[in-house]
């Protein structure tokens, strides 16, 4: 009897799929072969059940495709994101603020910049352009004139002439460079300037509006009006689309600029151009900033829900996260506190703690940017304030037992090895978030795993704490690392190793604990360390410590405690920074093969390093010190004034 | 020479039918369906098939086949034959259940580059030896 059920082709493996049919084949009676590996049905049977295997293959990852959990393609991600209101981040120019002024022009009525470069930048061998699209004007007061506050872009101007022609059934606008800066598009038709819309609040029939739309190819497309949402083109009109390609983030954090010679000087309607040398240079936004790049995949999958949820108006948590978001693409970690949480209560205000993409906090002038940008979108009189976060490095030393006659590759191999798989667990989930965790036996697992030959890991790690003092200023700083701390009688738990300058001591001084809770205040006197005074607190179980100083050092003052545990969890409002050996930190390879072990070398406890005694030469660099005052300080003339400034 | 032994726990076992598809795909003008090879023709299109696959042609299973075609590009020598026939005993040992092999001669046709591997064998539950002639030219 004949078998006509239909096959349950379902499985993805070709072993099951052939299996199934061979199944169907043994339920006939036509033939028998099949399971036969040199007959002619069994080759039959492997091209039918590779054809299926195909096809159901196929069908998988299209499916997976037309969701925005699966799909894999930047395009297929963007087109999903599109349907929720979303456009994904195009590349984004980075900014600067500058003010130009001049007193060498009192030949002229006025000084003009047409649009094109001002400025460029020049870092590790590339030159960065920053332009304005607009045509500014300064007159000439006594003399002087002055461009104040001009924010100009980094990039290239571009341009692309379109006619509309209705024949053409599949005429699209479309923008042919990658790397453009959708916000600096400018459209213009038959010389009118259109605008650009996000939504269509507050458009009519005839609109001059233009819309942006991200397509295939990470490509952008100029879409008009159709009469009813904005006015819709004529046949033959002329259409000129103007805009910026950009070297994205790349461009943020250039500080040093050139004035390119783009400015004029007008006088009685005569134009001269005049050298850029004339003109001084202030940057009010301390460095160039704000440039992104495309909005990566896994980010359109994590935003465009949410920003879908928060329906262009800032309610909950989640929705400033969003916005905030959109409004500046540099964002690394940002975290969003209800001021009702805190204690006490501080009601009416959001917290947002950002961590850029560059550096660890925003400069003023990007928080006033991004706050201007947020007020828009918040309900009734919240206030959002952006806070800075505060980090943790972890220093680790690290050492490596292996044999070398088990690997062909050599100590440096290895050593690269480690490094990767360290840069790899700094950036994980677990680290790079606010109050994330560091956990030592997880990152020595994942570093035994990297080679075979590698027979034991020893991870050893202390905390950094990076203090940025307030020069020439007597201040309290303070600071809790919440974790406790190791109280090892014989040995120091916490210290400034590279030390510091203060006000009033000719030496560098440094900050060492002496496992009773207190701070000293030590320098060298010779080869000696000397205390001069206690400047402060440390608790261990809590690691909160603070000193009073002035510090008339104009360099980060680097924090080393020695961590009670292995497991080291930041503090709220603070993230952690693993620190690839190299820049902090060692890694010491040890062959087996030759060397004899020492305890030294397989101690899982690491110490504290002791302030680092320089050179003479070196110490004449406070100019602030007074050497007959150093002699004649005592410990009670460092004692901390009541109710000193808090700094930090 | 004298003949393998048949085993002995394939003694009295009776053959059975064996059909399998032609890929002639002519048709039958009794049946009007396509024709099909059966019982020793079947076995004989087993055993060329085996021979004649190549290494990773078939889908999902890179181990079936041989490399006997490869040696139609060598200089030929006593080495290549005896490898031929190796190859040819071991590939239908593995793969081709029903068969008892008893004999493999290669000839060399060095003229035409060509080898004639003649294989001998007994299909499984009948008395009557079997003998396939596979013409192997670089033609293929």
């Amino acid at each position: 009897m004949k078998n006509t059920r239909p096959l349950p082709v379902t499985s993805l493996d070709f072993d099951d799929l052939k299996s199934v049919i061979q199944e169907f084949v043994k339920n006939q009676t036509d033939f028998n072969s099949y399971n036969y590996l040199g007959s002619n049905l069994s080759m039959l049977l492997d091209i039918l059940a590779y054809n299926s295997q195909f096809t159901a293959y196929n069908i998988n990852m299209v499916a997976n495709e037309l969701s925005l959990e699966t799909s894999t393609f930047r395009d297929n991600v963007v087109s999903i994101a599109k349907r929720l209101g979303y456009q994904p981040k195009t590349y984004t120019s980075s900014k600067v603020n500058v003010t130009l002024s001049s007193s060498s022009v009192s030949a002229y009525d006025y000084v003009k910049i047409y649009p094109g470069t001002v400025l460029s930048s020049t870092n590790e061998g590339k030159t960065y352009l920053f332009l304005t699209n607009t045509v500014l004007i300064a007159t000439v007061n006594n003399g002087n004139a002055s461009f104040n506050n001009i924010e100009l872009k980094e990039g290239q101007f571009f341009d692309i002439t379109y006619i509309v022609d209705y024949n053409d059934e599949n005429q699209r606008f479309i923008i042919p460079n990658t790397y453009v800066d959708s916000d600096s598009i400018t459209v213009t038709v038959q010389n009118i300037p259109y605008t650009r819309k996000k939504d269509i609040l507050n458009i009519n029939s005839n609109s001059t509006i233009f819309f942006v739309d991200q397509i295939q190819d990470q490509k952008l497309e100029v879409i008009f009006g159709d009469n009813i949402i904005g006015r819709k083109l004529e046949n033959g009109e002329t259409l000129q689309i103007k805009y910026i390609i950009t070297n994205g983030s790349i461009a943020n954090g250039l500080r040093n600029f050139s004035i390119n010679s783009n400015i004029y000087g007008i006088k009685n309607t005569q134009e001269t151009i005049l050298p850029g040398n004339i003109f001084s240079l202030t940057v009010n936004s301390e460095n160039s900033y704000g440039g992104s790049n495309f909005e990566s995949i896994s980010s359109i999958k994590y935003n465009a829900p949410r920003y879908y949820s928060a329906q262009n108006r800032a309610v909950t948590l989640d929705d400033y996260e969003i916005i905030t978001r959109r409004i500046y693409p540099n964002i690394d970690l940002i975290r969003v506190i209800g001021g009702e949480s805190l204690n006490p209560p501080e009601y009416g205000k959001v917290y947002i703690s950002i961590k850029p993409t560059v550096g660890e906090i925003i400069n003023n002038f990007t928080r006033n940017l991004i706050l201007n940008e947020l007020r828009k979108y918040t309900v009734g009189s919240v206030v959002p304030i952006i806070i800075s976060p505060e980090s943790i490095n972890i220093i680790l030393f690290i050492t490596a037992l292996f044999q070398k006659s088990k690997t062909t590759l050599s100590e440096q191999n290895i050593i690269d090895l480690l490094i990767n798989a360290i840069s790899l667990y700094a950036y994980s989930d677990t680290i790079k978030t606010f109050e994330g965790t560091y956990d030592n036996s997880k990152l020595q697992s994942e570093l035994l795993d990297t080679e075979e030959s590698i027979s034991s890991i020893i991870v050893r790690p202390l905390i950094k704490k990076i203090i940025y003092p307030n020069i020439n200023q007597e201040c309290k700083y303070s600071f809790c690392l919440r974790n406790k701390l190791k109280n090892n009688l014989e040995k120091i738990t916490f210290s400034t190793p590279e030390g510091f300058y203060v006000n009033g001591i000719a030496e560098k001084v440094y900050i060492v604990d002496d496992n009773k809770g207190n701070l000293i205040l030590k320098r060298y006197i010779g080869s000696k360390l000397e205390p001069i005074g206690v400047i402060g607190n440390i608790e261990y179980e809590t690691g909160c410590f603070d000193f009073i100083l002035n510090i008339s050092s104009d360099t980060p003052i680097n924090i080393i405690a020695n961590p009670d545990s292995t497991i080291i969890t930041a503090p709220p409002n603070t993230f952690l920074d693993v620190s690839i050996p190299g820049t902090d930190g060692t890694i010491t390879i040890i062959d087996r093969d030759t060397y004899t072990l020492s305890p030294n070398d397989i101690t899982e406890n690491i110490d504290v390093p002791n302030p680092i005694l320089e050179s003479d030469s070196n110490n004449n660099s406070n100019t602030n010190s007074n050497t007959n005052l150093n002699l004649t300080r005592t410990i009670d003339d460092l004692t901390p004034e009541i109710n000193p400034l808090q700094c930090n | 020479m004298a003949l393998n032994k048949i085993p002995e726990t394939k003694l009295g076992v009776i053959s059975r039918s064996f059909k399998d598809l032609s890929f002639n795909f002519t048709q039958n003008p009794t049946t009007n369906d396509v024709n099909i090879l059966k019982n020793e023709e079947a076995i004989k299109k087993s055993v060329k098939n085996l021979l004649l696959t190549k290494y990773r042609e078939r889908l999902f299973n890179p181990y079936i086949g041989s490399n006997i075609t490869a040696y139609l590009f060598e200089l030929s020598s006593f080495i290549d034959t005896a490898s031929i026939k190796d190859e040819t005993q071991y590939i239908l040992n593995t793969f081709e259940p029903r068969i008892v092999l008893q004999n493999v001669q290669v000839f060399v046709d060095e003229d035409n580059h060509e080898y004639n591997v003649q294989v001998s064998y007994f299909i499984i539950g009948e008395p009557i030896l079997q003998v396939a002639d596979i013409v192997l030219t670089r033609e293929m």
